[in-house]
């Protein structure tokens, strides 16, 4: 089985040789681990670093958001004929050791698995008031329309299989992607599983949410996930 | 309506109508928007120089004073028009995004051979 880690990342010169060092360790047995890159027009010189230590990745010729990165790997996947894509964020938060379980459940017939942060109520992941409330509005509005239980839906630690490889490459919201095709995918009844991981704090680098955008966030992002769930199903 | 008013009116639209016009002669704008613009620019004459018969209807509607009226229907097209814009704009920032990822994947590609 081949599996891709998709490393979306923009402006990150300090994390992303430590990120990709960290995960080309990791061996999973029947399952070939590669990964991509998708340098999302970073400013800075995230680009000459990743040449320098000769890593594998995609150059967007202009910075596209997260979710034109994101689904750019999920085209690569799909072109390259993957079993299974992996997101994984270039900033160092995500744990590869956990890869494994991910694709264990992918295995055991899921279609969607989330790593999540909350999964056990561990407090091993600091996080603010704030953001557990932002967290909390999005898993209700999940559960309302989709019955479904989320404890993270803006984890950006994912794993899928071909079904929702080929359905991220024809269609991926912009900005703040995460709950918005979460709702997408359980409405079209595919199967999604979180499991618990521990996330490390940003390693180094600034966040790209500030306050002012995290309002504008919530705000977006709850109206998206009331379109796409009164919407009618694509299938 | 003052002809000071009417005036002013007819030759800023006529002013813009040729501007549209050598636009559209020089391939600067599509003949679909050049067409949007003609027919708001003739509608924003035919609605000054009947300023009359509009001045019937505006009362109709409650309006005292008919420019004013001139104005909202100006308004109301000026925002339908933006709205399609908007959306255009939406569908061209798809393309593009489409094209950027195809793109990086193509150079990508080409890299591996």
């Amino acid at each position: 089985m081949k599996a891709l880690v998709i490393i979306p990342a923009f402006n990150e010169e300090e994390n992303i040789v430590k990120t990709v060092n960290s995960l080309i360790n990791i061996k999973i047995s029947n399952v070939k681990l590669d990964y991509i890159i998708i340098n999302d027009g970073s400013n800075d010189n995230t680009l000459d670093v990743i040449k320098k230590n000769k890593l594998k990745f995609i150059d967007l010729p202009f910075n596209l958001g997260i979710g034109g990165a994101v689904q750019t790997g999920y085209k690569y996947a799909l072109y390259k004929n993957y079993d299974i894509a992996i997101q994984f964020d270039g900033d160092g938060q995500h744990n590869p050791s956990y890869i494994e379980s991910l694709i264990k459940e992918l295995n055991n017939g899921c279609d969607l698995v989330i790593g999540s942060r909350y999964i056990e109520n561990n407090d091993t992941f600091k996080s603010t008031k704030y953001r557990r409330m932002g967290k909390n509005i999005l898993s209700f509005l999940i559960k309302i329309f989709t019955s479904a239980k989320i404890t993270d839906p803006t984890s950006g630690f994912r794993a899928c299989n071909k079904k929702i490889i080929k359905k991220f490459a024809d269609n991926y919201p912009s900005d703040y992607p995460e709950p918005d095709t979460l709702v997408s995918i359980l409405k079209d009844k595919y199967i999604v599983k979180e499991i618990s991981v521990e996330m490390n704090e940003r390693a180094g680098g600034t966040s790209s949410i500030t306050p002012i955008k995290a309002i504008y966030y919530m705000i977006k992002v709850s109206f998206s996930i009331i379109i796409t769930a009164i919407s009618k199903r694509e299938k | 309506m003052s002809l000071r008013l009417i005036i002013i009116l007819i030759t800023t639209i006529t002013l813009f109508m040729v501007y549209v016009y050598l636009r559209l002669r020089n391939n600067k704008i599509s003949t679909k928007y050049s067409l949007i613009w003609f027919l708001v620019s003739f509608i924003m004459i035919l609605a000054t120089l009947k300023h009359d018969f509009m001045g019937i209807i505006a009362n109709f509607f409650g309006i005292e004073v008919t420019s004013n009226f001139i104005f909202l229907i100006i308004i109301g097209i000026l925002l339908i028009i933006i709205f399609f814009m908007s959306a255009t704009v939406s569908k061209l920032n798809d393309k593009t995004t489409f094209l950027a990822q195809e793109v990086a994947i193509l150079k990508n590609k080409s890299k591996e051979k």
